[in-house]
């Protein structure tokens, strides 16, 4: 079932060099159960994606399209639907829990806060609530650690406990960004444990933004790959891996050394393109190892190559029998010898 | 067998821990490196993996001799350069560069590209034939920059040309061996991939040895030759790289390696996750005896009562462990949990 569904969403900063669309023209779905996968290098638009529809972005930056939240737009929502909805109906995790967590204040009366912000019932099942949820989290003893400034937690235990106030009003929405890429990978493996088990046990819609192909591989159930502000592929998450369509997502996969067939990786020239200089026509064709003349000046529509609806949707003009045939090969290069 | 390039023996490094603001009091001392001992062979990559904490950049900043040591001993080709004072490692400086894992950081803003990459020409007084200017222009092209790139600032470079930067400027003086401390971390993975095929070439190209260190396992094992797993301050085993990824032996690197996400869906919904209790200690109450006792799965009360001796397995290959991993990959994780008591065998036999 369609949680959130986004629309056309675009966002514009206002830049010493004019305007920079940050976000342009993104559209996907977040279903009740599954995990979406956001994937692409730093500033693809990631974050701003997530930003905008959490609606945490300075005034002055303008956002537009539909983000349908149940059918209410998140766009168009003022301060007072957005203060009801944030931590109630959808919420958001971030990279470094360090600086989410306020330091002034217990762990327990941070999670109680949450709660209460949004449900008026007794204080004893306030806290008994928190207490349910940092013991769902993985928190050991719960109701001794309720009394614990973040200080007294590492990094991973913080992570749970924002995982934790994120949940507690158990949300249809959960954006996660970036929430395992400052712990370290055998933290990362709990976090990972905990969230495919919240995805069973609360049933919420989740987008989970990353860089890692390796955590996509591990938690999503579809992918939407990024480049210069855009969607430039989406798909359910086996074919992403087996036959991926789009040049980038082929160079993302060539670039990553468990999957390496040589002592050479294949790699992607150049860098990601910075927002205010965002090349015209198809964003990916200066570094295209297969562009053609046309890519240069029109900008291809996220469609399905196989025509009709496979649920396999790219943005490149390449034959789709191209699309295929490279896409399959890579495929087939053996992954992790593991 | 050729001579080793590098030997470290026993290396020891504290830092005095201070309670209070400003001129807090010394209340103890953190060991961030423990006792560690690898040689590093010429022309080979020497791979470093481990979490954060463990010990890795203080390890290298003593192998390069930018931190005094407690005790132990570091021999260069040849010549032990443990105590040596700051002009007497002039002479060795000049071999043994450091790459550093933040780009932005470890170049002087205020500094035009081929300066920087000049400075070490400069402090040695080299005289390149052709001159300075264009025996760094001749860098820039190796590593992939332009000429042009000459009179710029490092800001107006993106991470991964930076990186470059630093790259050039370790090579200016031909050095025998880079330390290289997380250097594709800061970068994008496609822009990684291109530092990860710089380095080797460079390897391939002027003979250099390296030591590679960081986090990302799928890294360290696409460069290096053979590999130091650290924990807490100590290398909790070593090996040549294919022996260690087929088959780890110490618990803390197979829980490592079974912690790594798989890059393909159907491997990773099929594996078991190894998942292991607890995060790593803060350096203040380490663990005794073997460091890794409190989290690992197999241990017992010997774990925590005595250091682990080494035990070897393919040549080249030893473990600190009482109770190596016996066999690799495990059907269910929690195999790892049952081991071979090394008692009940005897009294069964
Ligand atoms: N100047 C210092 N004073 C006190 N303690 C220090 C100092 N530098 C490092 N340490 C401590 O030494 C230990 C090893 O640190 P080091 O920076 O080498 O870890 P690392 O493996 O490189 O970690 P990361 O992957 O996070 O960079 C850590 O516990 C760290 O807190
Ligand atoms: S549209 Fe053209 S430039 Fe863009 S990815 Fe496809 S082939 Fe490459
Ligand atoms: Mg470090």
């Amino acid at each position: 079932m369609t949680v959130l569904d986004v629309r056309e969403l675009r966002t514009t900063f206002q830049t010493r060099e004019g305007a920079a669309c940050a976000v342009d023209g993104v559209s996907f779905t977040l279903e009740r159960g599954r995990v979406l996968g956001l994937v692409g290098e730093s500033g693809s638009g990631k974050s701003v994606t997530s930003l905008s529809l959490m609606r945490l972005l300075p005034r002055g930056v303008s956002v537009e399209g539909q983000a349908l939240l149940n059918g209410f737009d998140l766009v168009t929502a003022d301060d007072a639907d957005l203060r009801r909805l944030r931590g109630d109906e959808i919420a958001m995790i971030f990279q470094d829990p360090t600086t989410s967590l306020n330091p002034v204040y217990t762990v327990g009366w941070q999670v109680e806060e949450m709660i209460r912000l949004h449900n008026e019932i007794p204080r004893a099942q306030v806290h008994q609530r928190a207490r349910d949820m940092l013991g769902a989290v993985g928190i050991a003893q719960p109701a001794a650690r309720l009394d614990d400034y973040p200080h007294q937690f590492s990094g991973g235990m913080r992570q749970r406990v924002m995982i934790a106030m994120a949940l507690a009003n158990n949300p249809s929405v959960l954006i996660a960004d970036e929430p395992t890429t400052a712990l370290d990978v055998t933290t990362q493996a709990q976090i990972l444990v905990l969230l495919r088990r919240l995805r069973a046990e609360f049933d919420s819609a989740i987008m989970l933004i990353t860089h890692d192909l390796g955590v996509v591989a591990e938690i999503c159930d579809d992918v939407a790959v990024m480049y210069g502000g855009r969607i430039v592929e989406r798909a359910p998450v086996d074919e992403i891996f087996e036959s991926p369509r789009h040049p980038y997502t082929w160079g993302l996969l060539d670039s990553m050394p468990s999957r390496a067939t040589s002592g050479r990786l294949r790699s992607i020239p150049g860098t990601p393109p910075s927002l205010t200089e965002l090349p015209g026509g198809c964003r990916f064709h200066p570094r295209c190892p297969v562009a053609m003349e046309k890519c240069r000046t029109d900008a291809p529509a996220l469609r399905s190559a196989g025509g009709g609806d496979d649920g396999h949707l790219d943005a490149c003009h390449l034959a789709a029998e191209q699309k295929r045939a490279r896409g399959q090969g890579l495929a087939s290069a053996p992954a992790a010898s593991r | 067998m050729t001579e080793p390039l590098l030997v470290v023996e026993d290396l020891v490094k504290d830092f005095p821990v201070r309670r209070g603001a400003v001129f807090g009091r010394q209340v103890g001392t953190v060991r961030a490196v423990d006792g560690v001992s690898f040689d590093v062979r010429p022309g080979e990559t020497l791979g470093i993996v481990g979490e954060s904490g463990c010990g890795k950049s203080t390890l290298a900043r003593c192998v390069m001799r930018l931190l005094d040591v407690e005790s132990g001993r570091i021999e260069f080709a040849g010549r032990d350069i443990t105590h040596l004072s700051r002009r007497e490692m002039r002479d060795v400086r000049s071999d043994l560069m450091m790459v550093f894992q933040d780009p932005y950081e470890s170049l002087n803003p205020h500094m035009r590209v081929g300066d920087i990459i000049a400075e070490p020409l400069e402090i040695y007084k080299r005289r390149p034939e052709g001159g300075i200017r264009h025996r760094v222009k001749e860098l820039l092209d190796r590593v992939g920059l332009r000429p042009e790139h000459y009179d710029r600032f490092p800001h107006e470079f993106s991470g991964g040309q930076r990186q470059r930067i630093g790259i050039a400027r370790a090579l200016a003086l031909e050095p025998k061996l880079i330390v290289c401390d997380e250097p594709v971390t800061a970068l994008d993975v496609s822009v990684q991939a291109q530092i990860l095929n710089l380095l080797s070439d460079l390897q391939g190209e002027f003979g250099l040895t390296y030591i590679f260190i960081a986090h990302d396992l799928d890294v360290v094992r696409h460069v290096s030759d053979r590999l130091c797993v650290m924990y807490l301050g100590q290398i909790s085993e070593r090996g040549r790289c294919e022996d260690v990824y087929r088959h780890p032996r110490h618990p803390y690197s197979a829980s490592l390696m079974a912690a790594v996400p798989i890059a393909d869906p159907k491997l990773a919904r099929a594996r078991k996750p190894i998942v292991l209790e607890g995060e790593i200690p803060s350096p203040l109450d380490r663990p005794g005896a073997c460091r890794f006792h409190p989290r690992c799965p197999r241990a017992t009360e010997i774990c925590a009562a005595e250091d682990p001796p080494a035990r070897q397995f393919e040549p080249d290959h030893e473990a600190h462990c009482y109770f190596p991993v016996e066999r690799w990959p495990l059907d269910d994780p929690s195999e790892l949990a049952s081991r071979t008591d090394p008692d009940a065998a005897v009294q069964s036999s």
